[in-house]
């Protein structure tokens, strides 16, 4: 396949764009934030308190 | 002078909003390096419209050997001092640096075939900057395979520092032997470029590099919460 001039570099420039937004994206994905862990903190901690009200019922 | 950056705490709390500003930042001056290499700048005398390419390619290529030289002083502080700062930062590093090099090799591919009529040949140039990507892959492998952390992180450094040996090498190739690929643009000793076309490069380089450092400072912090606080 053959591409002319414009053809290569927008093709140069989208693979760029494309290549830095992936890379964005799973750097995102890389682990949890302070905030996300604390959420997470919260919701196990209240899951432990329903399962201990179940076991005391 | 920036010994207190080693503490977890201040380096996520200095990550967590830089990573923003970096990611603006780049966008704007990539996005103005662009406009003004594709519009504005004057066409090339030998190649014509297609040079333009250079203003991808260059800076993905410069990302792809300078993260790896940085990813080195990271392994070497952290066999030092064995912090958990500079362990997150040569981890976070290596993703960011191999897809630089993928970059590199596609867009030089991608130009390539209109001014050399190939997408590849076994040049010490190209073949050199392909030994890197495997590196690369190489070590995120390694970084994975001990269950000690620590361990892991020694292992990986001591992988980082022996695969430095091809930087230089990817380097002078151009020098060392008879390449398909151009010689120097832009030396210690004095830029070739036009003026009017090194301002749309410069910016572009300084885009990416803003990028990428965003990229690496965001999944830093991440892995260091995953480190220290998980």
């Amino acid at each position: 396949m053959n591409f002319d001039a414009w053809q290569t570099i927008w093709l140069c420039v989208a693979c760029s764009v494309l290549v830095l937004g992936l890379d964005s994206v799973l750097a995102h994905r890389a682990g949890p934030t302070k905030t996300e862990l604390a959420r997470k903190g919260q919701r196990s901690n209240r899951m432990a308190r329903r399962v201990e009200g179940k076991v005391d019922e | 002078m920036f010994g207190h950056l080693a503490s977890p705490p201040k380096f996520h709390a200095l990550a967590s909003w830089l990573w923003v500003w970096l990611l603006a930042t780049g966008t704007l001056s990539l996005g103005f390096g662009l406009y003004t290499g594709l519009f504005l700048a004057p066409v090339d005398a030998q190649q014509g419209e297609v040079y333009r390419a250079i203003y991808v390619h260059v800076p993905a290529a410069w990302m792809s050997m300078f993260l790896y030289l940085v990813a080195c002083g990271y392994a070497m502080l952290n066999w030092v001092y064995r912090s958990d700062v500079s362990a997150v930062l040569m981890r976070a590093l290596l993703p960011t640096g191999a897809w630089m090099t993928v970059l590199a090799l596609v867009t030089g591919a991608l130009w390539g075939k209109p001014t050399w009529g190939t997408y590849w040949v076994w040049d010490a140039r190209m073949t050199s900057e392909l030994l890197l990507l495997f590196i690369y892959l190489g070590l995120m492998a390694l970084g994975q395979l001990a269950t000690d952390p620590a361990k892991a992180d020694r292992i990986l450094s001591i992988g980082l520092l022996i695969g430095a040996v091809n930087i230089p090498l990817i380097y002078l190739s151009v020098v060392f032997w008879n390449t398909l690929h151009q010689g120097y643009s832009v030396s210690m000793s004095g830029n070739r470029i036009h003026p009017e076309i090194a301002t749309g490069l410069w910016l572009c380089v300084l885009g990416f590099w803003l990028l990428c450092a965003s990229t690496v400072l965001n999944r830093a912090r991440r892995l260091l919460v995953q480190k220290r606080w998980a």
